[in-house]
Formats: structure tokens, sequence, C-alpha cells
């Protein structure tokens, strides 16, 4: 079966700056995978290239099997690490928006998640807090049937409550079709959640393994590992 | 998806313009009131007449602003919802670069023209009392009648040239506006900056490209005049020069927008850098 | 029950022992159907690839079995659990018993302690 992700010698530079250099990677279906690294080590700049964001300087990134384009944009539900959403808009203007653009948006999914968190149909964006819009952000993009969820920093400055609601949307929403990415730096949270984890470093791909392999070989917890490669 | 983009773009301008073509309307029939009170009678009290006067400034002001807004909303839109953070939604939606273009101009265009309808209607409104009003539409018709009457199907035409030249002209405009903030985008930093100087050198590349193709154009006349001379065309009393010469400027003007379409659509597809 | 983690060991281990204990324990009796996969990912807040693993691994070990759609039940082996709850007691033991003896504590003295305590208790 064709990765749903795949990069091979990826480079992107900013002016003269490596973002990325020479990045190789898989992920496949059926895995929720942490892309993690400390704050500039090109993990937002992966998950851009991956949503059709940015444009790659050299070699290639696939979607299930595809560069990006409109295709892959139909199979990739990406959230952004900050608030990205036409802020006019009230709760069910932005579920006919997602409805009218992406096949794959299930909009009772979306609405029984909005109820449960008491969030409102006509409840506008602009009235709400940081961690409501968050979690309408976090939702919209959950609730699309998609191939590879792609989650920049989900977990950055929200609370203790948000961030388990956050990692429990996820868990429960796994599917063996699809992939979720979810990049950070805060480990310890996101540990328990992941298969795999990818180490980003200075734009490279400094390690990839199993969540199981690292604890059996190395007796120890992904966390403290990341501690250990990243010290400064 | 091009009708939807359009939906959506057409809701988010929406309100603005509502409002202002609200206010304009309100204020030329509060205009319209005071002229029936005959306020240039110099017989009414002076706070009245105050009023009258301030009420026909705004309307004025209201009237300029509505086509500052028209330019401002038409960069804003294109700024802020591709180029911004909203970008991030725009353009992870499975819709081509061309369809965001397309459904932002169109919106730019209709609001622009409702706007020079409204501005007519608004000024019609208070200069002519309501009885005429509501004949508009029949004096319209005659006046099209006699007109096409007296100066025979060409000038007709003509007419419509200059309104497709006034659309194509407007398209260009709109266009280099988006290329010049797609060109600017593409820079590190300072990409407000990067917008208006590329918007400066598109103005300077285009004024020079316009001189070299009329230059060329005046040559090749010159050089062929015998041709033409015996085409015909130019028997005493013909429009036809003038039709040439408008349907020169048509297709200048649509060669114009292809570029710029073209570069706008290639930045949007191959160099896109939200950041 | 509260499921636990610690961080040093894979997770699907902790979730069999977790299981297994609840299992000796009677929060889940012999023969009860067990929660679907997914749900007790979510309850555990793992991944649900993970709980798959850990109960992949109970039932080689015979602990849980499946019936291809009515889904995972707790053994009905009432003998197997009481094995099972035996050699946890013994682990436990074990280990109380090492401790004891880095205090300087022989079985001798752990066994006269307990008992002394077990009738202070029954007072």
């Amino acid at each position: 079966m064709t990765p749903i992700l795949e990069c091979q010698s990826l480079i992107k530079r900013y002016g003269k700056k490596e973002a990325l250099s020479s990045v190789d990677l898989t992920v496949n279906r059926g895995r929720i995978v942490g892309l993690l690294g400390p704050n500039g080590s090109g993990k937002t700049t992966m998950i851009k290239i991956a949503s059709g964001l940015l444009t790659a300087t050299e070699g290639t990134l696939r979607i299930d099997g595809k560069l990006p384009g409109t295709e892959t944009k139909e199979l990739v539900s990406y959230l952004p690490d900050r608030p990205y959403l036409n802020d006019w808009m009230c709760v069910a203007d932005l579920l006919s928006f997602f409805q009218d653009f992406y096949r794959n948006f299930n909009r009772e999914k979306a609405v029984e998640m909005l109820a449960r968190l008491n969030i409102g149909l006509n409840d506008r964006l602009k009235s709400m807090s940081k961690g409501t819009k968050e979690k309408v952000q976090l939702i919209l993009v959950m609730s699309r049937e998609a191939e590879l969820y792609l989650l920049d920093e989900p977990i950055g400055g929200v609370d203790p409550a948000a961030r388990d609601y956050i990692l429990n949307t996820i868990i429960s929403n796994y599917s063996e079709n699809a992939a979720v990415l979810i990049s950070t730096h805060l480990i310890a949270d996101v540990e328990r959640v992941l298969d795999d984890v990818i180490f980003l470093a200075g734009g490279k791909v400094a390690l990839t393994s199993s969540v199981d392999q690292i604890r059996e070989e190395r007796g120890m917890s992904v966390d403290a590992l990341f501690r250990e490669v990243y010290k400064c | 998806m091009l009708r939807k983009l359009m939906k959506y773009e057409l809701k988010a301008t929406a309100r603005i313009f509502l409002l202002l073509y609200g206010t304009v309307l309100a204020l030329g029939l509060l205009n319209k009131l005071f002229f029936m009170m005959g306020i240039f009678g110099g017989n009414l009290p002076f706070p009245v007449e105050l009023t009258a006067g301030l009420t026909m400034m705004m309307y004025f002001f209201v009237i300029g602003a509505i086509f500052v807004m028209t330019l401002i909303i038409t960069i804003q839109r294109f700024y802020k919802n591709l180029l911004g953070d909203e970008g991030y939604l725009m353009f992870t939606l499975p819709v081509k670069p061309w369809q965001h273009i397309v459904s932002k101009m169109t919106v730019a265009i209709f609001w622009f023209i409702v706007s020079i309808f409204v501005t007519i209607f608004s000024g019609l409104m208070i200069g002519i009392s309501f009885e005429l009003l509501a004949e508009l539409p029949d004096i319209f018709s005659q006046i099209m009648g006699e007109f096409y009457e007296y100066f025979s199907f060409h000038w007709l035409f003509f007419f419509l040239e200059i309104l497709v030249l006034c659309l194509a002209g407007l398209c260009s405009q709109i266009l280099m506006i988006y290329a010049s903030m797609s060109a600017g985008h593409l820079f590190q930093k300072h990409r407000l900056i990067g917008s208006f100087a590329s918007f400066l050198g598109f103005n300077f590349v285009m004024q020079l490209a316009s001189g070299f193709f009329f230059v060329f154009l005046d040559v090749i006349g010159r050089k062929n005049w015998r041709l033409f001379h015996n085409l015909s065309l130019f028997e005493p009393d013909s429009l036809m020069p003038l039709h040439i010469g408008m349907l020169i400027l048509i297709i200048w003007s649509l060669i114009i927008c292809t570029v710029y379409f073209i570069f706008t659509n290639y930045i949007l597809n191959r160099k896109l850098n939200l950041e | 029950m509260i499921w636990d983690f610690q961080g040093d060991r894979p997770i699907y281990l902790q979730i069999v022992e977790q299981v297994q204990l609840r299992i000796v324990s009677g929060y889940y009796p012999a023969g009860s159907k067990l929660p679907a996969v997914r749900d007790l990912a979510a309850e555990a807040s793992v991944n649900p690839n993970t709980m798959q693993k850990a109960l992949a691994e109970l039932e080689r070990k015979g602990l849980v079995y499946s019936q291809r759609t009515a889904g995972r039940f707790i053994t009905e082996d009432k003998s197997m659990i009481e094995q099972i709850k035996q050699s946890l007691a013994r682990e436990q033991v074990d280990e109380f018993l090492k401790k004891m003896q880095a205090l300087g504590c022989t079985v001798g003295e752990v066994i006269t302690l307990l008992s002394q305590m077990e009738k202070e208790e029954i007072k």
C-alpha cells in the first residue's frame, strides 16, 4: 500500500537559511505519529509543505503518491498553529463552509462534538475565548473523514483539561485508514497517544522509532529520550 | 467550486457595502427633504441651514468613501484572506488558485459597478422629483431610441465598446494590484513595502510597454498606409477607424490582464509561501 | 479503577498488567464482556493500536478470548484466574520481603510482625 505521506530528500530554504535539509520519511496509514523537536527544528515547515501552504525548494513530498495539489487537499485535514477562521462567521456558517468545500466533512459528527462542549451554532467566533476558538477549529478539522490529519502544535498553550479533551478527540477519531501527524514539543503529554515518533533537529531527521521500541530498548520514556537528545 | 467561492466572497464583503449604500441613500433622501423644504430660499432658520449643509457634505463624503472602500476591500480581501492567516484556510481548500483569483476579482468588479449605480441613483434622487424618478426607465429607453436613430448603429456599437474597454481596464487594474501583492509576498521581510514597490514597478513597466506597443502600431500603420487605404476601410464618414482604434485598446487591455493573471496564478500555484 | 502508566516500560505491557489486576480483583468478572478497543483506548487515553496490542497479548496468555462478532470476553476459567492471582501475590510478597531484608529483618521476624499486627487489628 502506498504510504499516506512520503518525503524524499526534501529541502526547504528561506533565502540562505535551510529550514529542512534533505528529509526522508514515511508515514503509514493507521498510525498516530509524533513529529517532535524544539522550536525552529522544521516541524511547521514540514507540515505546511504537506498541506500545500509552502512549496518545497528541492526534493519531493507525496501524499498517497501524489504531489501536493487540489487532489491531496481533499485527503488532508490540517490544523494550523494559529487561528485561521474568518471571525465574522458564526459556528453554523463555518459548518456550511466546510460542508460546501469538503466532500468528506461529517456535519453530524461536528454538531455532536460542539453540543458536547455547549458551543451554540449561533455563537460568533468574534465573541469566543481563545480556548473555545481553538476547540472549534479542532472539531472542524477532526470532523472531516480525511486520510491524513496534520495537527500543528494542537496542545501548545492550552490548559490541562483542554489538552485531555484534544487528545481524547484524536483517539476517539482513530481510523485504520487514516494517519495522524502531531507536531509538538510537549512530549510527555502526547506520548501515550503515539505509535511512532520522528525527531527533527535543525531541519534533519534525528531519529524515527516506535514508542514501544524506545521504551523497550532504552528503558526510558520518549520524553526522557527527547531531553537527552536535545540537551542544551 | 467557483460559485461557492464567490458566494462566500460576496457574503464576506456584503455587510460593509450594504451599510455604505444604506448610508448614502439615507443621506440622499435627507438632502432631498431639505431641498423640498426650500433650503435655497434663504428664509429658513440658521440651524436648519447648517444641518442641511452638513448633510450635503456628509453625502459627498460617503460617496467618496464608497469608492475608496471598494479599492481598500479589493486589496484587503486578497492580502488578508489569501496571503494572511486566513489563507491557511483558503489554500487548504480543494480549490485551484485561479478560482480564488477569479472569484475575488468578479466580486470586486460587481461591487464597483453596484457602487456606480447606487451613486447615480442617489444623485438622481436628490436632483429630480419623485414623479420623474418613477418615469426614469421610460425616459432612458426614449433617449437610447433617439440616440440610435440619430447616430445610427455605429454609435451604439461605439458605446458598447467603451463599456467593454472600461471593464477590461478595471480588470487589468485589479489584476495589477493582485500581481503586486503576490510579488510582494515573495519577499522574506517587509512584504507590504515589497507589494508597494512591485506596484510601482509594474506601473512603470506597463507604461513603457504601452509606449512601445503604440509606437509599434504607429510604425506599422505608416508603413502599410497604402494597404489600409486600398482596403477602402476609410471611406469619408466611415467610423471604421474609430472601431479599429477601440478594438486595439480593448485587445491591449486584455493582453495586460492575461499577463497579470498568469503571473499571479503562477505565484499562488508554485511559489506560495505563507508564514 | 484508574489507568496509570510509568515512563520506563512499554505502555502495552503496563496495560496487560493492569487488566490482569482488574480481572483478579473481580473488577472485570470472569466470563464478562470487555468494552470495545476504541472505548478502552479512550478510557485509558492511549493509542488504539497500543490497546489492541495489549489485548492480543492477553489473548495469547489465555486470559481473554474473542468471539468473532460478539467481541472480547474475560476467560471463564476460574482456576486460571486464581493461578494468576497467586503469582501476582507472590511477586508482591517477594518484593516486600526484599525491602524488609534491606531493613535487616529476617523472614521469621517479618512473620512475627505480621501476626502481631493481625492481632492488633482484630482488637
